[in-house]
C-alpha cells in the first residue's frame, strides 16, 4: 500500500502490467514513504509553529507589561526628582539668601569669616544638589539637549572669564585658543557644553598649583553642515595615577579619599561630563602623568548655523598691516596663540621669552610699532618692564595683559595705553591694538571694573517699581522684602498664594510681580493665567521658583510670565533680571508719556 | 593517466558477501598505512570480520568503529562494513587508542591522546571515539587544551544505529565500548581541507539555559525541559526519544559568536533531565531548530563546498563524511541524497567513506580549534603533494 495521494497518480498513470515490475514498486515505495514524511513533517511544524507562536504571543505581552511598569517607576522618578529638587531650593533660598544680606552689613572679622563660610558651604551644597539632579536625569534618560545656534567664542569667553580671578589670585596663566577654521556660529547645547568646560577647568583649577592651564578648540572634520570639534584642557597639575585613570569617569568616585578631603567635590563633575558629551555625540578622553599635567580631551558633534555667516578675524587692519609687535610673555604657550593671533591680522609679531630678551631686542631693533607685554614674570614684571621701554622710547605704545583687580591703569596712567584682563578676548584685543595704533580713533574703555555695591537704596530712585511678591514661605517672604527693602523699594506688597496675588492685582496695579510657582489654594501659573486674562495694562511677571528642573522654564513662559529665576536666586541675578525689566518698563512708560522722566 | 601520491582501495561487505568497490592503481595492499572500518555494530564486532580484514591488508593500523549507517561513494547503507585502505606516500601517521576507564574523564582523555601525538611536523589529527561513554564536548576540550597551534582536529563519535545503546571502537583488535583513537598524520606533504554544514531552520523565541548539569538538561527559561518538549511535540510526545530528534537546540555560550548545535540522546522521566550529546553550560542562549529537507540536502553541499574550498587548489584524493544520525532519521528514504549531493561537489572518481554518527568533530574555519557538532555533516578531504 502506497500513500494514499499517489495511489490515485498510479492509477492514472501506470498499468497493472507496469507494476509488475520490481524495480518500478522500489521507487514507488522511496517516493511512498517521502510523500509520507511530508506529510509527518507537515504536520509536527504545524503543531510546533502554533506552540511558539503562543510563546511569542505570551512574551509580547509580558514585555508590554514589564514597559508599562517600568515607564511608571521612571515617571514616580521624575516627579520624586521634581519635588525633591524644590523642597530642597526652598529653604536653600532662605539661607543663602540671608546669608548674602547678612554678609552686606557691619560685621566683625569673627562674624564674616561665619558669614562667608556659611556662603561657601551653601554655594557648594548647591553644587553637589544640582550634580546629583544632573546625574540622575542622565542615568533615566530624562536630560533633554537643548540644540540653539550661540556664538562658541562668547562661549568659551564666559568660561573664562569665570575663572580669570581664580586663577590670577593663583598665579597661574590661564590660555585658550580657538582654530581660526572653527565657525563663529555652531549649533549645539551651549548650556550643556558650557557645564562640561566649567567642570573640565574647575578641575585643572583645583588641582593646578603653578603653571598654566590651556584650552584649544579645533576644527576635527566638516561634513557639509556637520562638523566636529575637539575640545582639549591641558593643565601643568599633580596629574593622576595611571592606575587611577580608568576610575575617573566612574561617579562617586575620585582618584582616592585623601584627594577627596583635600580637594572636595562629590566626584560626579567627570561622569556627569562624559555623559553631557556622548549625548553631544562625542566621547572623552584623557592623558595624565603625575607630576607633569593632564590632558582631557572631548569632541562634540555640531552644525554650522545658517542663521549668520560672521566670521571670528573681524578685526579691522586696514592701514595697520604689516606694522610690528613685540610680545613678551614667560608662558611659551601663550606667546604661540598671540603670534598666530597676530599674524592673522596681518601684523608681524616678534615673540620674546623674557623682560630681559625684550629689552635686548629694543637694543638693537627699534622700529617696532607697539609692545604688549604681560604682568606677571620672573625676571622684570610688566610695569618695570614698560617704565625701561618708556625712559628710551616714549612714545611706543604699550599694552599689559594683567589679571582682574590689577591696578596699574589706575598707578600708572601714562605708562600703558591698554590694560587688558587675561584670559584675553580677541575682540578686545583688536580694539586695544586699533586704539594703541591710530590714538584717537577707537577708544573703548577695557578695565574691567568691579561691580558696584550690589544692594544700594540708588536702584529704586532710578527705577521707580510697584511690586508685588507671590510666595507662601514665611522665610522667602521675608527675604524677598528684605532684599527690595534694601534696593530701596520700601512699599512691596505680598500675594500669600496665587489667588490673594489675583485679588491683589485687580484692586491695584503692579509693575512687576515677583511669583512663585508652587502656591497653596492656587499655584503660580494658573494665578499668572488669570493675569493675563485681565484687561487693562499688564504687569510684568518674573517666576521666582524652585521648580528647577528641565521644562519648568517653559511652563512658566507658556503661562504667560516674562521671565524666570530659579531659587536659590542670587542676588546679582536678581538684581539685574529686575533692572532689565526696569528699563523695559521705563522705555514703556516714555513711549506713552514723553514728558515723564526718571530722575 | 594521473599520478596519485595517496593510494585507495575499497571493499564493502553486505549480504554475506566481501566485494572490491574501489582501487586506485598502484595501490600496494602490503603498504597501506591506514585501514578505516566504519560498520553496523553487530558485523564489526565479529572476530571473522577483524580478520578477513587483516588478510586483506596485512600491515596497516585498522581503525574500527560502529555506525548509524555506512558511506561509501555516493551511497548510504544500513547492515555493511565499509572498509578504506589508504597508502600514503609520503605521509607517516601515528594510531594512539586508549580506553574513558583509564582516564578520571572525557576532558583528561582528549588531553592524553593529543599529548600522545604532538610531535614536529603534526598536521592533522583524525578522532574516532566512542558515542555512550564519551562525552564528546569534553572530549573535544582536552583536545582543544593540549593543541595550542590549533592543528586541525576531526572525526566523530562512533554509532548505534538509532538504539543509541552500545557503540564500539577498536585498533588493531576487536572493537570495544569506551574506546577512543586519534589518528596523528605528519608531514607538509599532506593537504586536508574541512568543512561542516547543518540545513536546520531557528524557530521560536530565543531562551536560556537556566539548569543543566554538562550534557544533561533539567530546566530552560526557569521552567522543566522535558516539559517544554513535551508540548512542541505535541501527539508526538509518545515518540521520545526519538521525536525529539525533530527539535534540535542551537545553543550560543555566553561569550561565543557561533553557535553550535545540540542533538537530544534520550531522556528520563523520573526526574524529567533530558540527555543530550554534547555540553549545554548553564547561561547559554538556546532556540529549537526544525529540519527542512531540502536545506539538509544542500548543507551537505555546502559542507563539501566549504571543504574543497580550503584545500587551496589541490583536488582532493579522498573524502571522509561524517553526518549525523539524526539527519539520517529525518531524511530516511533520501539520506543518499545528500551524500550524493555532497559526492556531486568532488567529483566522479573520488573516493568517499564515512558514516552516521553521534557526534561531529571539525573546526568552525581553518586555524581555529575544534568543536562538537550535533546534525551536521562534517566533511574532511585529504591529499597529498
Amino acid at each position: 500500500m502506497y500513500h494514499s495521494l499517489l495511489e490515485k497518480q498510479i492509477k492514472k498513470l501506470l498499468t497493472e502490467q507496469q507494476l509488475q515490475d520490481e524495480s518500478l514498486c522500489q521507487l514507488l515505495n522511496v517516493v511512498s514513504n517521502t510523500y509520507q514524511a511530508f506529510e509527518r513533517d507537515k504536520k509536527i511544524s504545524e503543531h510546533a509553529f502554533e506552540v511558539s507562536e503562543k510563546e511569542y504571543r505570551e512574551l509580547s505581552e509580558a514585555l508590554l507589561r514589564a514597559k508599562e511598569e517600568a515607564d511608571r517607576a521612571n515617571n514616580a522618578k521624575t516627579v520624586f526628582l521634581a519635588t525633591m529638587s524644590h523642597e530642597i531650593r526652598t529653604p536653600m533660598n532662605g539661607m543663602l539668601g540671608m546669608a548674602s544680606l547678612l554678609a552686606g552689613t557691619m560685621l566683625t572679622a569673627e562674624q564674616r569669616e561665619y558669614t562667608d563660610t556659611i556662603i561657601t558651604s551653601g554655594d557648594a551644597l548647591l553644587t553637589v544638589i544640582n550634580d546629583i539632579l544632573d546625574f540622575s536625569k542622565i542615568e533615566s534618560g530624562n536630560l533633554e539637549l537643548d540644540f540653539q545656534t550661540f556664538d562658541l567664542r562668547q562661549c568659551i569667553e564666559e568660561v573664562m572669564d569665570v575663572f580669570s580671578m581664580k586663577a590670577a589670585q593663583k598665579g597661574l596663566d590661564l590660555v585658550y585658543q580657538i582654530d581660526y577654521q572653527v565657525s563663529a556660529q555652531i549649533i549645539s547645547d551651549r548650556y550643556r557644553l558650557r557645564q562640561v568646560l566649567l567642570n573640565l577647568i574647575g578641575n585643572a583649577m583645583k588641582f593646578t598649583h603653578q603653571g598654566e592651564i590651556f584650552v584649544r578648540i579645533d576644527l576635527m572634520s566638516v561634513a557639509g553642515s556637520e562638523i566636529e570639534l575637539a575640545f582639549s584642557v591641558k593643565d601643568t597639575g599633580i596629574g593622576i595615577p595611571e592606575d587611577k585613570v580608568s576610575k575617573l569617569f566612574k561617579p562617586f568616585s575620585q582618584v582616592d579619599s585623601s584627594t577627596t578631603r583635600r580637594y572636595g567635590g562629590t566626584g560626579l563633575g567627570l561622569a556627569i561630563s562624559q555623559r553631557l558629551v556622548e549625548l553631544m555625540g562625542g566621547t572623552i578622553d584623557v592623558e595624565s602623568q603625575p607630576g607633569v599635567g593632564t590632558t582631557f580631551s572631548f569632541m562634540i558633534k555640531g552644525r554650522i548655523s545658517q542663521e549668520s555667516v560672521r566670521q571670528y578675524v573681524h578685526c579691522n587692519t586696514v592701514g595697520n598691516e604689516g606694522k610690528t609687535v613685540l610680545v613678551i610673555d614667560d608662558n611659551a604657550t601663550n606667546l604661540t596663540i598671540l603670534k598666530t593671533q597676530l599674524e592673522q591680522w596681518k601684523l608681524t609679531p616678534t615673540l620674546a621669552i623674557s623682560a630681559h630678551k625684550a629689552l635686548e631686542i629694543l637694543s638693537y631693533h627699534d622700529e617696532f610699532d607697539l609692545v604688549i607685554t604681560d604682568m606677571q614674570m620672573p625676571d622684570m614684571d610688566g610695569t618695570q618692564l614698560a617704565q625701561r621701554i618708556k625712559a628710551r622710547h616714549s612714545r611706543l605704545p604699550i599694552i599689559l595683559l594683567s589679571s582682574i583687580g590689577d591696578e596699574s591703569k589706575k598707578k600708572y596712567p601714562d605708562l600703558f595705553n591698554e590694560v587688558l584682563n587675561k584670559p584675553v578676548k580677541q575682540q578686545q584685543l583688536c580694539r586695544a591694538i586699533q586704539a594703541s595704533l591710530r590714538p584717537g580713533i577707537v577708544k573703548v574703555p577695557v578695565v574691567a571694573t568691579r561691580p558696584d555695591q550690589v544692594l544700594s537704596e540708588e536702584f529704586a530712585n532710578k527705577y521707580p517699581l510697584r511690586i508685588l511678591i507671590a510666595e507662601d514661605n514665611a522665610v522667602n517672604q521675608k527675604l524677598a522684602l528684605r532684599v527690595l527693602d534694601k534696593l530701596g523699594y520700601h512699599n512691596v506688597e505680598i500675594g500669600q498664594n496665587g489667588l490673594e496675588t489675583v485679588q491683589k492685582f485687580s484692586s491695584g496695579f503692579y509693575d512687576v510681580i515677583l511669583m512663585d510657582v508652587q502656591m497653596p489654594e492656587m499655584d503660580g501659573l494658573e494665578a499668572t493665567r488669570r493675569i493675563r486674562a485681565m484687561s487693562g495694562r499688564q504687569p510684568v511677571i518674573i517666576a521666582m521658583t524652585a521648580n528647577a528642573m528641565q521644562g519648568d522654564r517653559e511652563e512658566c513662559l507658556n503661562a504667560g510670565m516674562d521671565d524666570y529665576v530659579s531659587k536659590p536666586v542670587k542676588l546679582e541675578v536678581a538684581v539685574n533680571v529686575l533692572e532689565r525689566w526696569a528699563l523695559e518698563i521705563q522705555a514703556k512708560r516714555e513711549e506713552v508719556h514723553p514728558d515723564i522722566k526718571p530722575r | 593517466m594521473k599520478y596519485h601520491f595517496m593510494k585507495i582501495k575499497q571493499y564493502q561487505y553486505m549480504g554475506g558477501q566481501w566485494k572490491n568497490n574501489f582501487t586506485t592503481s598502484g595501490f600496494d595492499a602490503k603498504q597501506a598505512q591506514l585501514i578505516l572500518v566504519f560498520g553496523e555494530p553487530g558485523l564489526i564486532t565479529r572476530q571473522a570480520s577483524f580478520d578477513e580484514i587483516r588478510k586483506f591488508f596485512p600491515k596497516g593500523n585498522i581503525v574500527s568503529c560502529s555506525t548509524a549507517g555506512e558511506i561509501m561513494d555516493e551511497d548510504v547503507y544500513d547492515n555493511s562494513i565499509a572498509v578504506t585502505a589508504i597508502q600514503f606516500e609520503k605521509t607517516a601517521i601515528k594510531c594512539c587508542a586508549t580506553h574513558i576507564d583509564q582516564h578520571d574523564n572525557s576532558y583528561e582523555t582528549g588531553k592524553y591522546l593529543m599529548r600522545e601525538l604532538l610531535a614536529d611536523g603534526l598536521n592533522t589529527v583524525l578522532v574516532i571515539s566512542d558515542g555512550t561513554y564519551v562525552n564528546g564536548s569534553e572530549l573535544v576540550s582536552g583536545l582543544n587544551e593540549n593543541n595550542p597551534d590549533n592543528i586541525p582536529v576531526t572525526g566523530g563519535l562512533a554509532a548505534d544505529g538509532d538504539r543509541f545503546n552500545k557503540t564500539f571502537v577498536g585498533l588493531d583488535q576487536v572493537p570495544e565500548e569506551g574506546t577512543v583513537i586519534a589518528i596523528g598524520f605528519y608531514g607538509n606533504d599532506l593537504h586536508i581541507g574541512h568543512g561542516y554544514f547543518g540545513g536546520w531552520d531557528e524557530f521560536g523565541p530565543l531562551k536560556k539555559i537556566t539548569r543543566a548539569e554538562k550534557n544533561v538538561l533539567y530546566e530552560i527559561d526557569g521552567k522543566n525541559a522535558l516539559d517544554l518538549y513535551k508540548e512542541y511535540l505535541g501527539p508526538y510526545k509518545d515518540e521520545l526519544p526519538g521525536s525529539a530528534l525533530l527539535f534540535p537546540l542551537s545553543m550560543q555560550e555566553e561569550g561565543s559568536n557561533e553557535p553550535v548545535v545540540r542533538t537530544i540522546l534520550s531522556i528520563n522521566e523520573q526526574d524529567k533531565s533530558m540527555v543530550f550529546a554534547g555540553n549545554l553550560p548553564q547561561g547559554s542562549t538556546v532556540r529549537l531548530m526544525k529540519a527542512n529537507f531540502d536545506k539538509l540536502i544542500d548543507g551537505s553541499s555546502l559542507a563539501a563546498q566549504s571543504a574543497f574550498t580550503n584545500l587551496a587548489g589541490s583536488n582532493p584524493e579522498l573524502a571522509l563524511f561524517i553526518s549525523c544520525v539524526g539527519r539520517k532519521l529525518i531524511l530516511q528514504a533520501r539520506t543518499n541524497e545528500e551524500v550524493a549531493a555532497a559526492k556531486d561537489i568532488f567529483g566522479e572518481n573520488i573516493p568517499v567513506a564515512g558514516f552516521y554518527s553521534y557526534g561531529e568533530i571539525s573546526p568552525f574555519a581553518p586555524l581555529t580549534r575544534c568543536e562538537l557538532h550535533n546534525q551536521t555533516m562534517t566533511i574532511t578531504t585529504f591529499s597529498e603533494s
